[in-house]
């Protein structure tokens, strides 16, 4: 229990943020402080050599005043008494390396091996030491040395070492407690993204993150979350509303077929009523098969079924044998079904479903226009089919026009919803199948399902014409593994 | 009246019908019993299996849902015995799937459910044909002769001219001659498409072909089925 506690708080955002942003706080930290130190180290030595140098040029006005060489000795010693904090110390040098003289408090150092060459300034043990050649001397000296112990300088530098270490300790500690506090401004709604997210159910989809108007990222996760969920929301309702009126929907045929069976069951009849009867039966159970299967076929393209079961497809074939399909039949309601000539339009689609999308355009198209002319109207019904290739945007544009009853304005919105009537008393009720209001949520529903597009035009009085976008199959990639097929099956039947 | 359109011409066929459900077995084994053929009926996999191993069929009709031993499994199971009995599937579920795993254990052709009963039979002559090979080159049925390879059709000595469409449409209905051609038959005979909306495709060619073959006589070759479809008489 304790340990799981402490797995999850160790793979917290939180805890891994504030981890991360104390080790960056020590890093930089130690970087800038390393640095201080170290300039301060340099400044100081920096310092002692041009006082060291200065007692140089002093000594050297010294020696040319003409001084006697004891005046001068007395006087070194006692400078060097005034400076013993600091050990300095003054020490001359004959041009073999040898010691000429040195003040009485000045450390033991060896020999110089090489006096030359001069100027040079250094650092031996814990002396700093600076070499100058002393030309023109009375007494043989060519050299001296002028040094000084760095003793303060490295006390200097502990002093700080003990401040940077307590500023250090210090930043280590405060940096995650205030990391700690400030993370919190972070993580908060994100945990209660999480436990307000894991409360969620799908009967309850009114639901939804609270947005606290900070324009930050969170809020925009949070945004992105309820915009999720009002589209879940919505395809929920419309599911709900589809299962219902599906069921609605096949209670109709069900009630016919139960009503004659019940008649016929319902005292004795001549064969002729009870083939009549049966017959009646026969007629619903057609309807209800085929509601079943457009209800199939809607579930589908939902699913995107019709991605599993591609294959290549020349679409304008699709569209020939359905127009040859429907021509006779048009022909005979008065209507001229024409066709301008098709394309080769390839693509890799699901064939039952493209045919299900010509055939449903064409029933719809015949049985409008069929409505407008059935009434004794003047002229002839007319059905234009065109399928032309837009290369630039690869895909195949088929348009169906017709020049039938035309769709109100008010009905377009709806007209792809599943069970939207346009004509409620009239499609309904003949028992004719395909008036369930299904036909064009199919079509809608197939050609999404091929990631295309339809539009729908329309004037009352004048006519519709529907336009859809289906993407071609990729030409530049498809074609030479087309060939390279076709050259296979060659081989092939040589070889057999 | 309704029974006498199953009764055919024909070859009595022996067939057995692998169906657990008991509504839709009866109607399986009386149906095809009417139609003139020797049924056998039973009720689960294991006694199917058995049956299709110790018997010689000419067809079987499985369902691929038994509740015992699944439909493909039995289908394979008789084909790696080397029983090569056309086997026609019904299924309820209808996918493009379903259809493939069908065929690649072995069934020879596949129903989906709910399906006309002039389709079972005609699926099941096509299936046993499959078998017995017979090539014939001239249809007739009654007064009516139809050659396949002239592409003539000829009513008690005179020549009718038919449409493309038309002669492929009396083509299948003389293959099935005195049985019931459902709409949805001929309309995936004649374009591959089973269309089951509001405009009757097959209706108007019905009529022309009517027109032309059957104008001028006394006895209608060509007579609707209401509720059902079509079919070609030749008493």
């Amino acid at each position: 229990m304790f340990f799981e506690l402490l797995r999850t708080t160790f793979r917290s955002l939180r805890f891994r943020l504030l981890l991360w942003n104390a080790l960056a706080v020590a890093l930089t930290g130690f970087v800038v402080l390393a640095s201080v130190r170290e300039g301060m180290r340099q400044t100081l030595i920096m310092e002692l050599d041009s006082a060291l140098e200065q007692d140089v040029g002093e000594l050297g006005l010294l020696l040319r005043d003409g001084s006697s060489w004891e005046m001068i000795q007395e006087e070194l010693d006692r400078k060097a008494a005034g400076h013993s904090l600091r050990e300095w110390f003054v020490r001359f040098y004959d041009a073999e390396g040898k010691t000429i003289w040195s003040n009485s408090t000045a450390p033991d150092l060896p020999a110089l091996k090489n006096p030359f060459p001069a100027p040079r300034t250094w650092t031996s043990g814990e002396y700093r030491m600076v070499l100058r050649s002393m030309p023109a001397m009375q007494n043989r000296a060519s050299s001296v040395v002028v040094g000084s112990s760095t003793a303060f300088i490295a006390a200097d530098l502990s002093r700080i070492d003990q401040q940077v270490l307590g500023v250090g300790a210090a930043v280590l500690v405060l940096s995650p407690l205030v990391g700690w506090f400030l993370m919190r401004r972070v993580t908060k709604p994100l945990a209660n993204m999480i436990d307000a997210t894991a409360r969620y159910r799908p009967a309850k989809m009114y639901e939804r993150l609270e947005v606290r108007n900070t324009g930050d990222e969170l809020d925009r996760l949070a945004q992105t979350i309820n915009g999720f969920l009002d589209r879940i929301a919505e395809h929920l309702e419309q599911n709900h509303a589809f299962l219902a009126n599906s069921a609605h929907e096949l209670r109709t045929p069900l009630a016919a077929i139960r009503s004659s069976i019940e008649v016929a069951l319902n005292g004795n009849r001549s064969p002729e009523e009870y083939s009549e009867l049966l017959t009646d039966v026969i007629d619903g159970c057609t309807n209800l098969e085929t509601l079943v299967n457009q209800l199939l076929l809607l579930a589908e393209t939902d699913a995107d079924l019709v991605g599993l079961f591609r294959e290549d497809v020349d679409f304008s074939q699709v569209v020939a044998r359905s127009v040859d399909m429907f021509q006779a039949a048009a022909e005979v309601q008065g209507i001229q079904l024409e066709v301008d000539p098709l394309p080769p339009a390839p693509m890799r689609a699901n064939r039952y479903h493209l045919r299900q999308l010509m055939n449903n355009l064409l029933d719809n198209a015949i049985k409008f226009t069929a409505q407008r002319f059935a009434d004794g109207q003047p002229g002839e019904g007319r059905i234009h089919v065109r399928l032309w290739r837009d290369e630039p945007r690869g895909q195949a544009v088929l348009e169906v026009s017709d020049n039938g009853v035309g769709i109100g304005a008010e009905h377009l919105p709806q007209l792809f919803e599943r069970f939207y009537r346009v004509d409620p008393s009239r499609t309904r009720g003949e028992g004719s199948p395909g008036g369930s209001g299904l036909g064009l949520s199919i079509v809608q529903g197939i050609v999404l399902a091929h990631e295309g597009k339809i539009e729908v035009r329309s004037s009352p009085g004048e006519g519709t014409t529907f336009t859809v976008r289906l993407p071609l199959a990729d030409t530049d990639a498809e074609t030479p593994a087309a060939e390279g097929r076709t050259e296979e099956k060659v081989d092939a039947g040589a070889n057999s | 009246m309704i029974t006498d359109t199953f009764h055919r011409r024909v070859d009595t066929m022996h067939l057995l019908v692998i169906e657990d459900d008991p509504v839709l077995g009866k109607a399986l084994h009386r149906g095809l019993s009417d139609a003139g053929h020797v049924c056998e009926w039973s009720r689960n996999g294991q006694k199917g299996l058995h049956e299709a191993l110790t018997q010689r069929f000419d067809a079987i009709v499985l369902d691929l849902l038994l509740p015992d031993l699944g439909g493909l499994e039995l289908l394979q199971k008789l084909r790696s015995q080397g029983v090569r009995t056309p086997v026609l599937v019904l299924t309820a579920l209808g996918a493009v799937d379903d259809r493939v795993h069908g065929l690649n254990a072995g069934a020879d052709d596949y129903l989906v459910k709910p399906f006309a009963f002039p389709e079972l039979l005609a699926r099941l002559d096509a299936i046993s044909r499959r078998v017995l090979d017979r090539p014939s080159t001239v249809l007739t049925a009654g007064p009516l002769s139809l050659d396949l390879t002239t592409r003539r059709v000829v009513r008690e000595g005179n020549e009718i001219s038919l449409t493309p469409t038309e002669f492929s449409l009396l083509e299948y209905l003389m293959r099935y001659v005195g049985q019931v051609v459902t709409r949805k038959m001929l309309c995936e005979h004649l374009w591959e498409s089973d269309w089951e909306g509001v405009t009757n495709v097959v209706e108007v060619h019905i009529n022309r072909l009517r027109g032309k073959i059957d104008r001028g006589y006394d006895e209608p070759l060509i007579q609707t089925v209401r509720g059902r479809g079509y079919v070609l008489r030749a008493t």
